[in-house]
């Protein structure tokens, strides 16, 4: 019996329990049929008709700007990654970290099996948003992008990992420097290129500027353009990138089980608000320690939070990054020559928070006898935890769009409605989210084609807001104060509506609905 | 000879287990008591490989155990995690290919089903079990890989009266076949009837190694076990 048998039938079991769960549910099985039969058919069109349009041209100083943004991205999530916090992602909990280090299979190889995991994990993530470039834009042949996400996943997949096994071998504050080095330095030099359409405007960078316009411009027009030998390079990378990990995955089961541990605990944290044991039995109690009382000390329990190290750590890096983005949006913006590219930026990070937001779920919530007992209705309860769930997502949303109005030099009257607007969006795709969740409470419904449905219905749901903007920009002649406000009603109305639906789906329920 | 030399823990500034040592023999239970933080569950999971020790020297007969100490010693702990997408009978398929089990084991996991009444739940996946039948899962998956150490961490928690009863006979069971077992508990009349001898745990140190006689014959008094307990540890 060889040690591949072992691993051969877990993940066999795996898969085929959750084909087996999927089977046992009618109305899922449905959803996950259409899902496949409308992928399968829009590759099929689009390998067998000619491209839709032709590619873009992709040429420096943009081409340096994209590669040093994906440096710095790099370097960031390497850093991120030294500390070990994301060893467990693709682990099956602690119980598996304990079943495989009672197993007399190598150390080395279930390392190599835990890696190999976590990039095909992180794929089929990976697949939608490649349908979508190649479907919408006709750029490249389908079977060419996909072999060049799959490299490009196995490089940036493993690099926390492969962070994390350097410090083993060179100390973290090594490993650590040299991380946030080459973000701050590939940073500057992203944005000085896009400042000044071009990287020698800045000091710091000049001697390295037709290094980085050769080298990594270069790289990336090549892959642009389909180079075989960029991809070839490309693959090599990827292939050095896995063997390095796969050296070093030894005596990592500590790691792993703490790890684990780590991570269940922070979900847990992440999920607890309303959870707290006094505010809501002693309003009294409450009074005196905070300003918040019933149901709204779930804005006390979410600035609770933020003492928890994890939660602070990932609000700050999401501000930071908010503000990052804001700033190079801005740039693109104030010298017109790359409006593309402040579409691409923002919409992108627009999307991001749509999906993450829209995958919201009030399952670890709703379980807890506390949530029943404490005072207020389903429906008040339910704001409170929209509009508190909702503001870190406003505060780092308006921190960007504040970024790059103030970076474009917008009027301070437009600068302000353009804030305020990002501050009340959220809680309403928060309140959509909870809408859909409503519909589809099970955890397995937060990814597949149950969640792929959820994010649609959630972007679709913004369509009243942008009819309703749109109108009243034209009606109010281009004023911005109106179109806020006339916004912000069909936020509250909509929002509203949404919240109703929940609450009566939940009570209808009880803590069952989460299970 | 399961031999604990040395073993010291530390998170940041605060020490969880400091200067532990401590033996067990083959056929012995050993009683792992303290109160809550004294440094059970974190010596436990130190001694099964699952945590780093910043020092500490782990021996079985007399050879020095490695990082990959957990195929000597089995850890069964207190919190019952189990496969998310396998069954019952699954998990113990996994143990027999993971550990290299000889032929034959499909009936030795046929009876230790049967004795834990996990029989009927054979094709019930992990999530869908209640938190006794999974550390009955548990357990049966560690007694089927047939390690030579056993580490219990509040092993009867959740489990229903027949099934500490059958817990309790399985842990005599294991001592009468040989194996060294470490039992950590919070129920004192279950260190009482099982226990060979006990490690008494506060804040990390060690308060009592020894047998309950002489733990009683040390006091000069007639003091039951939990007057005794509350004494060392408060």
């Amino acid at each position: 019996m060889s040690d591949f048998d072992a691993f051969a039938y877990l993940e066999s079991r795996r898969f085929l329990n959750s084909l087996r769960q999927i089977c046992d549910d009618r109305g899922r099985l449905a959803l996950w049929i259409v899902f496949t039969c409308a992928i399968g058919f829009t590759i099929f069109v689009r390998i067998v008709s000619p491209p839709l349009r032709q590619p873009f041209e992709l040429h420096n100083p943009m081409a340096t700007f994209i590669g040093c943004a994906a440096l710095a991205l790099v370097g960031l999530i390497a850093a991120i990654g030294s500390h070990g916090g994301f060893l467990a992602g693709r682990l099956d909990g602690s119980a598996e970290v304990r079943f495989l280090a009672t197993s007399a299979l190598s150390a080395r190889l279930v390392g190599s099996w835990l890696l190999w995991r976590h990039i095909f994990g992180v794929l089929p993530r990976s697949v939608p948003s490649m349908l979508i470039v190649v479907i919408s834009f006709g750029w490249g042949h389908p079977v060419q992008s996909l072999l060049s996400l799959i490299m490009l996943t196995m490089v940036m997949a493993p690099l926390p990992l492969l962070a994390y096994l350097l410090t083993r071998r060179l100390g973290r504050a090594s490993v650590l420097a040299v991380c946030i080095a080459l973000a701050f330095f590939a940073g500057i030099v992203a944005t000085s290129v896009i400042a000044a359409h071009q990287p020698r405007t800045m000091a710091i960078v000049e001697p390295f500027a037709g290094y980085f316009e050769s080298i990594v411009g270069g790289a990336i027009i090549a892959l642009w353009t389909g180079s075989g030998a960029a991809q070839t390079m490309l693959f090599v990378l990827a292939i050095a990138v896995a063997i390095l990990c796969m050296s070093g995955m030894t005596d990592l089961y500590p790691e792993l089980y703490t790890s684990a541990l780590r991570l269940t605990h922070v979900r847990a944290l992440g999920k607890r608000a309303l959870s707290a044991p006094h505010p809501l039995f002693t309003q009294r109690q409450s009074q005196r320690s905070t300003p918040f009382s019933g149901v709204w000390v779930a804005i006390w329990m979410e600035l609770l939070n933020l003492r928890l190290p994890n939660i602070r750590m990932i609000f700050f890096s999401s501000f930071a990054i908010a503000g990052g983005v804001g700033i190079i949006d801005g740039l693109l913006t104030r010298h017109e020559s790359h409006p593309g590219g402040a579409f691409f930026f923002s919409g992108f990070f627009a999307l991001v928070a749509v999906f993450q937001m829209s995958a919201a779920s009030i399952a670890n919530t709703v379980v807890k006898p506390l949530w029943w007992i404490g005072a207020g209705s389903t429906f008040a309860k339910l704001v409170a935890w929209t509009l508190a769930g909702a503001m870190s997502v406003s505060i780092v949303l308006a921190t960007g769009v504040f970024a790059a109005t103030a970076t474009a030099q917008l009027p301070l009257r437009e600068t302000l409605s353009c804030v305020a607007a990002a501050f009340v969006l959220p809680p309403l795709i928060r309140a959509v989210a909870l809408a859909t969740y409503a519909f589809f409470p099970r955890a397995v419904d937060r990814r597949g084609p149950a969640g792929a449905l959820r994010t649609l219905l959630t972007v679709a749901s913004l369509m009243p807001l942008g009819i309703t903007g749109t109108i009243a920009y034209v009606a109010s002649d281009h004023s911005l104060f109106a179109t806020f406000i006339a916004t912000t009603l069909i936020i509250a109305v909509e929002g509203s509506m949404c919240i109703l639906i929940a609450a009566h789906k939940i009570e209808g329920n009880g803590a069952a609905y989460a299970l | 000879m399961l031999r604990v030399a040395n073993l010291r823990k530390t998170f940041g500034h605060k020490v969880a287990v400091q200067d532990l040592s401590f033996e067990v023999r083959g056929g012995e239970i050993i009683g792992l008591l303290g109160p809550n933080g004294a440094g059970k569950s974190t010596s436990l999971l130190c001694m099964a490989g699952l945590l780093r020790p910043d020092a500490g020297v782990f021996t079985w007969n007399d050879r020095h155990l490695q990082a990959d100490r957990g195929r000597t010693i089995a850890l069964i702990p207190e919190t019952p995690d189990v496969f998310t997408l396998l069954t019952v009978w699954e998990h113990l398929v996994f143990v027999a290919k993971s550990c290299k089990l000889a032929q034959g084991w499909e009936t030795r996991a046929e009876a230790l089903l049967e004795r834990f009444g996990l029989s009927d739940q054979r094709d019930t996946l992990g999530p869908a079990l209640s938190k006794g039948m999974r550390q009955k899962t548990l357990i049966c998956a560690t007694l089927l890989a047939d390690a030579p150490v056993f580490l219990f961490d509040e092993p009867t928690i959740g489990l229903d009266p027949a099934g500490q009863r059958e817990l309790r006979e399985t842990l005599l069971e294991l001592r009468t076949e040989g194996k060294a077992l470490v039992v950590s508990t919070h129920m004192l009349d279950v260190a009482e009837t099982l226990s060979d001898r006990v490690v008494i745990l506060k804040r990390g140190h060690k308060m009592f190694f020894g047998p309950l006689d002489e733990l009683r014959s040390s006091d000069g008094s007639a003091a039951d076990l939990e007057s005794l307990f509350l004494r060392l540890t408060t």
